[in-house]
């Protein structure tokens, strides 16, 4: 019940299709990203390459997608990005998630690699391969309509990669419809290594629902308690977060700072105004958290959160005005590239422009200057085509740089000093978001900024007093109170999250709030009403999934299960990541992203180093995790039932 | 006596009506066999997105064409399917000018809308946050609409 039922095996290399029933798993493993997980660290060897033909693609779909109360799926894979976590998750809406589960699939594994250039077609039970000689080199849009108009059918869902990932650029993201992206951590460079350029889906088999009644009846609530009130608004404008975080110059409106009565007004939210046709987002969710815009001599698109981050991290290439920022956005998403990496490569080669490290004569006439459209074209398409001074890039910012040191005879720190002294200026920047410069990084620390008090919700004051047309000092408030509320749920104390100090409560807030983004990638729910919500004055607990979970499955799991899932969630992730880690010889690193969040506070957040030490300690043991490694214990790692990983983590 | 109305330009094609409907009507989560429709198109990277339903014709050629006579109204005017007669023959499919009566994959028999009839209200509507459709009372339908146009009229005038 609201499982499709059958996990959908694609060998491209033998050209073979295979299906196993996805009941063979749900009793221990639930569903969604952990059955994906589970089944990802089984079958994949640690040693595995990402563009190794081994190398498995997955799409994971949870219990609750297709259903009223939610249209989440991930794809899944190892990553070409150099990063301390090589096994990724990254979360993809739209309609796809939802037609692969009315076709009849919750999982989709494909490995191998076609020996020419193909595309899956996913029709209910049939399931082909098709040529896609025809498509290889269409941009993303293309793609979709070109196979749409193919199939016949306008209501085919199609996800798929751009010029980016045919040429295994390793920030190549994957596409579906007009801006649902998995854009971080190049899958969509794997997709291109097996030469999958496309994904069709069609399904008309629909999902049987346990409790019918019972699951409408929660859904009114959910709705109305989203819909009504001013979580509405807050919730609707969630990823515009960047735009008046642009003008907070950082977190200036963070915890202990004054909020002015009068704020500048944003010139986003003008922007928005003039052009945006609707809000776009998933199927069957009231939120619409992306937006479709029209812009006059630029283009159409959409924009989610990822492009909006990009607003912040703009001043980086020297961004000038909001229509920069769109032509940049809508460039990259039309070559299927993270528009978010061109901050880092464009800031990189601008600062090196500027310090006369490089000329245009590195750069094929092109001078990088910062601000310079011409130039964030040229990058774009260079990188994307793997073309000239781009295929530098098209590899990662770490081979690129070492590339250019040759050229100039100079040692690789030297520039990377240089792109992180620029980078320092940010609370991210080249360094934070480009993590095959230098040492890969620990990204858990970051996660200690998921606690209540969020630093995005106040980067937002500004936005929200302009929407909401209220003064800042009220937005404040509000945010104030709905941090104090979440802050006495879960540690009892409703002041705790006003102290930057250590506190043994700190880390439980930390595995709590983890727990609760991992919820929305267990059940297919998102983590934006999961866990992001929260943050804007309405809660779904675990005990409210239970209740839908139960409604659409007919499986009664206690919330403590649920809690206890994603934990394992948590522990198989990082065991496995561990492991290939060990297997390739490679040690985590740890210390820069520390001394990093050290130096930017966010509301709540300890600054001090020994006690954020301290605040890691406690996380390590409410895990089970060896401190001094930050790896899972083999008891943890046997008490869950992951007995392989165990095993092959202390061998020796 | 009610009516469905539409304001197709507030639709974001979010299609919450559709899994309402075919839960609320057929115990599924399942599009396919939802009364309503929202048609998604994707032209040059913009959404249009268009809600079909049964509008409830006052000369319903559905109703006209059915050789069975299995359409039949009640008091309020609302078309019915009378499923025992219904031979699925798909006259009626031909003959809508909207696309929004369909013979259920399963059950082999026309469905249509309602206007949940049995529930007081349609439930599409009652979920439809952007309110791209709404339940207006027959008389009052032409008022409304010419008030909601009048509005977009000024709108554009003031950017004249």
């Amino acid at each position: 019940m609201s499982f499709a039922g059958t996990i959908l095996r694609i060998d491209l290399e033998r050209e073979r299709v295979d299906t196993e029933p996805t009941s063979k798993y749900v009793s221990s493993l639930f569903g969604g990203a952990l059955l994906g997980s589970f089944i990802f660290t089984s079958e994949v060897a640690p040693q595995t390459r990402p563009f190794d033909p081994s190398n498995v693609l997955m799409f994971n779909t949870g219990p609750l997608t297709g259903t009223l109360f939610g249209n989440k799926g991930e794809f899944a894979s190892k990553t070409p990005e150099r990063t301390n976590n090589p096994y990724v998750r990254v979360g993809m809406g739209g309609q796809f998630p939802s037609e692969l589960k009315f076709a009849g699939y919750d999982h989709l594994i494909i490995r191998g690699k076609a020996v020419r250039p193909v595309y899956i077609s996913i029709e209910n039970e049939r399931v082909e391969l098709r040529d896609a000689a025809h498509l290889w080199g269409l941009d993303v849009w293309e793609t979709q309509a070109r196979i749409k108009e193919e199939q016949g059918d306008p209501e085919v869902q199609v996800a798929c990669i751009g010029p980016a990932g045919e040429n295994l650029v390793v920030y190549a993201l994957i596409m579906h419809d007009i801006n649902n992206t998995a854009s971080r951590k190049g899958l969509g460079a794997v997709m291109g290594s097996k030469n999958l350029k496309a994904i069709a889906v069609r399904g008309t088999r629909g999902l049987k629902i346990k409790e019918p009644e019972a699951l409408l009846k929660a859904y009114e609530r959910f709705f109305r308690e989203i819909t009504q009130g001013r979580a509405y608004a807050f919730a609707r404008m969630l990823h515009t977060e960047g735009i008046s975080r642009q003008i907070a110059e950082g977190y200036v409106y963070a915890y202990g700072a004054d909020v002015p009565e009068e704020v500048p007004p944003s010139p986003m939210i003008t922007f928005l105004k003039r052009y945006m046709v609707k809000p776009l987002g998933c199927a069957f969710c009231p939120i619409q958290c992306h937006q479709n815009f029209s812009v006059p001599e630029i283009g159409n698109g959409g924009a989610n959160c990822v492009n909006y981050f990009g607003l912040i991290y703009g001043q980086l290439y020297g961004q000038r005005d909001l229509h920069t920022w769109w032509e940049k956005t809508l460039l990259s998403n039309r070559y299927g590239l993270d528009s978010l990496i061109i901050e880092s490569i464009g800031g990189f080669l601008m600062e090196l422009y500027e310090e006369g490290v490089i000329g245009p004569e590195d750069t094929e006439g092109i001078p990088m200057e910062r601000g310079s459209r011409h130039a964030i074209r040229a990058i774009i398409e260079k990188v994307a085509r793997r073309e000239g001074f781009g295929s530098m890039f098209s590899s990662g910012i770490g081979p690129a740089t070492e590339t250019l040191a040759r050229m100039k005879g100079v040692d690789p720190s030297v520039l990377l000093q240089l792109a992180d002294q620029y980078d320092n200026q940010f609370p991210y920047g080249v360094v934070e978001y480009a993590p095959d410069i230098g040492p890969v990084s620990k990204y858990r620390v970051g996660e200690v900024e998921r606690v209540p008090g969020f630093a995005d919700a106040y980067g937002n004051i500004p936005a929200y007093a302009e929407i909401l047309k209220i003064p800042p000092r009220k937005v404040k408030e509000l945010l104030d109170e709905w941090a104090s509320e979440a802050s006495e749920r879960i540690t009892g104390d409703r002041e705790l999250w006003r102290r930057p100090k250590y506190d043994p409560r700190y880390a439980k807030m930390v595995v709590y709030k983890e727990n609760e983004f991992l919820l929305g990638d267990l059940t297919g729910h998102c983590e934006v009403k999961s866990a992001y919500l929260e943050h804007y004055g309405v809660k779904f607990s675990f005990e409210d999934y239970r209740e839908w979970i139960r409604a659409a499955t007919g499986r009664d799991y206690t919330a403590e299960q649920l809690f206890e899932f994603t934990h394992r969630l948590r522990v198989l992730t990082d065991a496995y990541n561990a492991l290939c880690h060990m297997t390739i010889g490679e040690t985590p690193y740890v210390g820069k992203p520390m001394e990093r969040l050290a130096s930017f506070p966010v509301p709540g957040r300890p600054t001090d180093k020994e006690e954020l030490r301290r605040i890691q300690e406690d996380y390590c043991r409410l895990r089970g995790y060896d401190a001094e490694t930050g790896i899972p214990t083999k008891e943890e790692l046997e008490r869950l039932g992951f007995g392989h990983l165990a095993e092959a983590l202390y061998a020796g | 006596m009610k009516r469905v109305v539409l304001y197709a330009e507030r639709c974001v094609g979010c299609r919450v009506c559709e899994a309402v409907c075919s839960l609320v009507n057929e115990g599924e989560a399942d599009p396919t066999r939802s009364r309503i429709k929202v048609v998604r198109k994707i032209e040059n990277q913009v959404l249009r997105a268009i809600p079909v339903y049964c509008l409830q014709c006052e000369t319903a050629p559905c109703e006209s064409t059915c050789p069975f006579r299995a359409l039949t109204r009640n008091e309020e005017g609302v078309i019915l399917v009378d499923t025992e007669r219904c031979m699925g023959c798909r006259l009626c499919e031909i003959a809508c000018p909207a696309g929004a009566i369909v013979v259920d994959p399963r059950r082999r028999v026309a469905t249509k809308c309602d206007l949940c009839t049995s529930m007081g209200e349609p439930q599409c509507v009652k979920f439809c946050f952007p309110k791209a459709i709404e339940l207006v009372e027959v008389e009052r339908v032409g008022r409304r609409r010419a008030n909601e146009r009048s509005e977009r009229f000024l709108e554009l005038g003031g950017q004249l």
